[in-house]
């Protein structure tokens, strides 16, 4: 499957949107990761677990709790935010 | 204070001596110095941001200034929340801070709301309020904020904290993004978030001379963009913010 994602700047220093594969929210980011390798270390806490400021939206929709399992289809959105929700 | 006293444009010998060292800031002067005596600042939240925000508003002079949160001190709230201190752990953040403030500034009005922020409320809360500081610690209550901030044209400094990371941005209704722009209303995770207090303190302060700067009208704001800071390698990234033609909350205003 055929996708574009967004990317925060915190992630990869500007906003970026690139265009990425695969069948799954985690197979996208993991293609995502072969371009920007970087952010890899500021999205994921731990191997298959997302940092707690990340959220992940697929044309619009909250992709939890399935997040990285979350089904890709051709032509689909991703946006993955960093927000800063503490005070 | 009174609310007359505080709409008075003169200022005392003592508050001439007393913020006279702002005062010489050029392009503040006098005249900014009152603008501070004659506003009402609403803070949302006296903890980790709220506490310094609340501390160098009342240094400054802020005429009038609301405080309202619904919690009391924890042990675990005093790596950051400075208002707060070993003694104060089980009584309510509004009277700790109350009380500290009072001592730290017995020339400005102080409100303490021991209180939760809600829709039913928040209308009411903001009153006569020139400004909100968005110190809270969760997005839910955020967004209520907002919204009735954009209703009543109420401008909002927002700032948020975690880890060693933090961002803030000014928004002013009708002519910014509002947070809902920016973010999506059902944000899903809510956790006990990482903090160290410097990170809080940092924010705090570009929120206060962000709203030292709104209520004197000296400077340029930080409108249509968001400063990200990310202390653990001290980069930070300004971000270009844009504001939604459809968004539920501000679309219809220009």
């Amino acid at each position: 499957m055929s996708a574009t994602i967004t990317l925060h700047p915190y992630i990869t220093g500007a906003e970026i949107q690139l265009e990425v594969n695969g069948s799954t929210v985690g197979d996208c980011i993991a293609d995502a990761i072969k371009t920007y390798p970087a952010m890899e270390g500021k999205i994921f806490a731990k191997p298959g677990k997302l940092k707690g400021y990340v959220e992940i939206y697929v044309n619009g929709n909250p992709t939890v709790p399935k997040e990285l399992d979350y089904p890709v289809n051709d032509g689909d959105h991703i946006n993955l935010l960093v927000y800063l929700a503490g005070g | 204070m009174t609310d007359n006293d505080r709409t008075c444009v003169g200022l005392s010998e003592d508050e001439l001596l007393r913020y006279g060292r702002q005062i010489m800031t050029p392009g503040f002067g006098e005249e900014g110095q009152k603008r501070l005596k004659q506003a009402h600042v609403l803070i949302a939240g006296v903890g980790g941001l709220g506490s310094p925000v609340a501390i160098y508003l009342a240094t400054a002079g802020i005429g009038r200034l609301t405080i309202i949160d619904f919690d009391s001190v924890d042990l675990s709230n005093l790596n950051r929340q400075i208002l707060h201190w070993e003694d104060d752990v089980g009584r309510r953040k509004v009277d700790s801070a109350g009380q500290k403030l009072t001592k730290i500034n017995s020339r400005i009005d102080i409100h303490p709301l021991s209180l939760k922020i809600t829709g039913e409320n928040i209308q009411d809360l903001l009153g006569d309020v020139d400004l909100v500081m968005d110190c809270m610690d969760n997005m839910d209550t955020r967004f209520l904020i907002n919204e009735a901030c954009v209703k009543k044209g109420i401008p909002m400094i927002h700032g948020g904290v975690r880890e060693m990371l933090g961002e803030i941005t000014t928004l002013v209704p009708g002519k910014t993004p509002c947070l809902e722009c920016l973010l999506p209303r059902d944000l899903s995770k809510k956790e006990t978030f990482p903090i160290f207090g410097a990170t809080a303190a940092m924010i705090a302060s570009l929120q206060v001379l962000e709203a030292i700067k709104l209520l004197s009208g000296v400077g340029a704001l930080l409108t249509d963009r968001m400063l990200f800071i990310d202390n653990s390698n001290l980069e930070f990234m300004m971000i270009d913010l844009q504001k939604k033609p459809e968004c539920r909350v501000c679309g219809g205003l220009l």
